[in-house]
């Protein structure tokens, strides 16, 4: 037991010391904007510092194969300890993954980035329709701020699928837009569900901006994801770009300035049909 | 002829993993690749594949270079790749589905439920392919390698981890492919069902091809093999 405490514990060492799970995620930009604010700081890092932590935590716990716990001679309490904190993923009800129906969807939920922007929805809805009086210039800033936490994954879309189910998208015969766009438009339909509810308008402008800028990355450069973490994106100049394009549609969007809206849609359909022929032509057999 | 290998080599920095490899493949045959781990089969199956594309040499399946050929050609060949390709969050039958989907087959659902049945997976076909037997995850992507009906299977050990009744479901399916015109290219080491399905057996050692025979004998490949690639001296082994 010791033993396998101590690989545990460096390999829970390693992990913090890169700080895996978080790197190039753009909610980062967020968090050095508000720590310019000291009366942020505590706030903003106790709750990024429990998101991150606590599956960084579990993760060598998660990592152990189930067969190969049952084959190490551990006691009883032992055994039953780790099997508590191993493979969380699958103790999340699996019932409630048979209602999502596609594959893009079961993946993106199982992210960090997904629960952060659901916890920034609910704060955006809870500040919209509970407060006395909610300013209507707030909403389109908390609407991309759900917007803000789905973008790293805008530039992730087949970070999750892993090297083999990367062979499966290689091995098909549809066109590279069309997987292209199944990936996007999943995450789209989530950001835009999201944010009904807070300022429909920005969030729609905010997200095809993010994914115009993201799919250029998604297919020329993947990295690989794990469920229960944040997805590390490409902080500069990618994530950067995506920040500066979804606050700008975004914003102008909500104010009325539709060309906004169809500068951010345009973007997005060019940026599908060019990044989607580039992923058939050659970066399919990168991925 | 569905597939054509001539010269072909790969080389991975120092290591050489396949020289000078020449092959043919007409309709209704199969080529059976054998020998011991990390002789080069999987790396050949990956350049007809077109997952390796740094190969040297002449290589054609279909007519077409597996590394530049279009998407349509994809839809010609059959792939079990040697790490299976599933998705862990996918169900048995999802990933049949979603294959249909991306093969565009017509009547996926019926030819879905044929293939559950063919290959035993109905009892399984709502597991995720995560809690999947490794035997389970075998057959379902062998059913995705199966399911647009390719002209051409390219098939990384497809009789490894499954039972033996299973391995002669599969292999009597592959027999009955062959009678149908269907070529392809095997990898395995289960050498009894080998000498059932080959027209050609190839055995590589260190990247190059060994020995190789057409119409093998039963009983035949055991020997040659084990006088080729010669079983490592046991040591003493201390025991506690």
């Amino acid at each position: 037991m010791l033993a396998l405490l101590r690989a545990l514990g460096v390999s829970t060492w390693r992990e913090i010391r890169t700080l895996n799970s978080i790197e190039g995620n753009n909610f980062f930009y967020l968090v050095l904007l508000l720590s310019m604010q000291p009366e942020a700081v505590g706030f903003i890092w106790m709750v990024l510092g429990g998101i991150v932590l606590a599956p960084v935590l579990a993760a060598p716990f998660a990592r152990i194969p189930a067969q190969r716990l049952r084959l190490w001679p551990l006691s009883r309490r032992s055994e039953r300890g780790l099997r508590m904190f191993s493979r969380p993923e699958m103790q999340a009800a699996p019932w409630l993954w048979n209602l999502l129906p596609t594959l893009e969807l079961r993946q993106y939920v199982r992210t960090l980035d997904f629960v952060l922007a659901g916890l920034m929805a609910l704060s955006g809805l809870g500040y919209r329709y509970l407060y006395p009086e909610p300013q209507a210039d707030a909403l389109p800033v908390l609407a991309l701020l759900v917007v803000l936490a789905l973008s790293t994954l805008g530039q992730s879309l087949f970070a999750l699928d892993g090297y083999a189910g990367r062979a499966r998208w290689r091995l098909s015969s549809r066109g590279g837009v069309w997987i292209l766009a199944r990936k996007s438009l999943t995450l789209l339909g989530m950001g835009v569900v999201l944010t009904v509810g807070v300022e429909p308008v920005a969030g729609l402008a905010g997200m095809l901006a993010a994914l115009a800028v993201g799919h250029h990355i998604s297919v020329l450069g993947p990295k690989d994801g794990v469920g229960w973490r944040f997805m590390g994106g490409h902080f500069f100049p990618h994530g950067f770009f995506q920040v500066i394009g979804l606050f700008s549609c975004g914003i102008a969007a909500s104010r009325g300035e539709w060309v906004y809206l169809g500068l951010a849609g345009g973007a997005y359909v060019v940026s599908l049909a060019v990044y989607g022929v580039l992923l058939e032509r050659a970066a399919l057999q990168k991925l | 002829m569905l597939i054509s290998c001539k010269s072909v080599g790969i080389q991975y920095g120092d290591f050489r993993a396949l020289a000078e490899l020449d092959l043919e493949v007409r309709e209704g045959e199969a080529a059976v690749l054998v020998g011991p781990n990390g002789a080069g089969k999987s790396s050949l199956l990956k350049v007809l594949s077109g997952f390796e594309t740094e190969a040297a040499g002449e290589v054609l399946v279909m007519g077409e270079h597996p590394g530049t050929a279009k998407r349509e050609w994809r839809r010609r060949i059959g792939v079990l790749p040697e790490h299976l390709g599933l998705f862990d969050a996918l169900t048995v039958e999802e990933h049949l589905r979603l294959s249909a989907d991306l093969y565009e087959v017509g009547g996926g659902g019926k030819r879905v439920k044929e293939l559950l049945g063919l290959l035993g997976l109905e009892a399984g076909r709502g597991r995720y392919a995560a809690a999947c037997s490794y035997g389970m995850r075998k057959k379902t992507a062998l059913a995705l390698a199966l399911l647009h009906g390719p002209k051409v299977l390219i098939l990384d050990e497809p009789f490894e981890g499954l039972d033996p009744a299973s391995c002669e479901t599969v292999l009597a399916l592959l027999r009955m492919l062959k009678q149908r015109g269907v070529g392809m290219i095997v990898s395995s080491h289960m050498l009894l069902h080998v000498e059932r399905l080959a027209d050609e057996v190839v055995l590589l050692d260190h990247g190059r091809v060994v020995w190789r025979k057409r119409e093998v004998k039963a009983g035949e490949l055991r020997d040659h093999y084990l006088d080729v690639v010669k079983a490592q001296a046991l040591p003493d082994l201390e025991w506690f």
